[in-house]
């Protein structure tokens, strides 16, 4: 029988930077019996954004931080375009997105803070794209995750 | 029939105007900016009314607060939004 405690560990490491409140929901348990095993676990806690993400061990900070990130629809979307298609005008990448170019900069801000982007003559880049690459294949979006990604994408469209 | 489909209507609707404002305010969280503050308040007035809409159903004040209070809600969504659209455009300007 698998224990609870597996349960988690197996979680974390399909799913790296997920969020407390993700372990609950998912794995329907109670929060502090998810913060419990945590504690006891081989596991990282980094705080990113006001929220602390889990990781399994071997991910450096920069990787953390670049992974919280990318866990978010629109950042990933943003980042994906760019190795695709990358060096491209913050308009057009935008455009290639499909979103609001208050979206983008919103975003921008963040993956930029995070080493995920830098703009180089006034073109935006990926700096480090194999590393980028193989994160992104690892982020997953949870459900309200997307959701309330949609919905700013949504906002930032009707009102832009 | 009539009670069982408005209590069915009543549940779903508080239901769903709940989810959507926990998304908003979520979205608030991040951007922290006047326009998502409005537009999530107008999204708050569509769970007021929805809850207008049981307290009336649990006979908490007649028919008539009902009524009044539906519309005036109304009127406070629709000046939302055109507030949110209004502090949107100012904001683009500005960056």
């Amino acid at each position: 029988m698998t224990s609870t405690r597996d349960r988690i560990a197996a979680r974390v490491r399909s799913d790296p930077g997920i969020h407390v409140n993700a372990l609950v929901r998912d794995l329907d348990l109670a929060p502090g019996q998810v913060q419990y095993h945590l504690r006891r676990l081989d596991v990282v806690g980094d705080e990113q954004f006001g929220r602390t993400h889990y990781y399994p061990p071997g991910y450096d900070p920069w990787e953390r931080a670049a992974l919280a990130l990318l866990r978010r629809e629109t950042a990933a979307d943003i980042v994906a375009v760019l190795l695709d298609d990358g060096p491209l005008t913050a308009t057009e990448t935008a455009a290639r997105v499909g979103i609001a170019d208050s979206t983008l900069s919103w975003h921008r801000g963040r993956l930029a803070e995070a080493g995920l982007l830098a703009s180089e003559d006034g073109r935006l880049v990926v700096p480090e794209p194999e590393r980028t690459a193989a994160l992104l294949d690892r982020a997953d979006p949870s459900i309200p995750e997307r959701l309330v990604d949609r919905f700013t994408r949504l906002v930032d469209d009707l009102l832009d | 029939m009539a009670t069982v489909l408005l209590s069915l209507l009543l549940g779903v609707g508080t239901v769903a105007a709940g989810l959507v404002v926990a998304v908003a305010l979520a979205a608030l969280l991040q951007r922290r900016s006047v326009p998502y503050l409005l537009v999530t308040l107008a999204l708050a007035t569509v769970l007021a009314r929805a809850l207008v809409g049981v307290a009336l159903a649990l006979d908490l004040f007649p028919d008539q607060t009902h009524h009044t209070l539906e519309h005036a809600l109304d009127a406070v969504m629709v000046g939302l939004v055109v507030a949110a659209v209004y502090t949107a455009r100012r904001g683009g300007v500005g960056e």
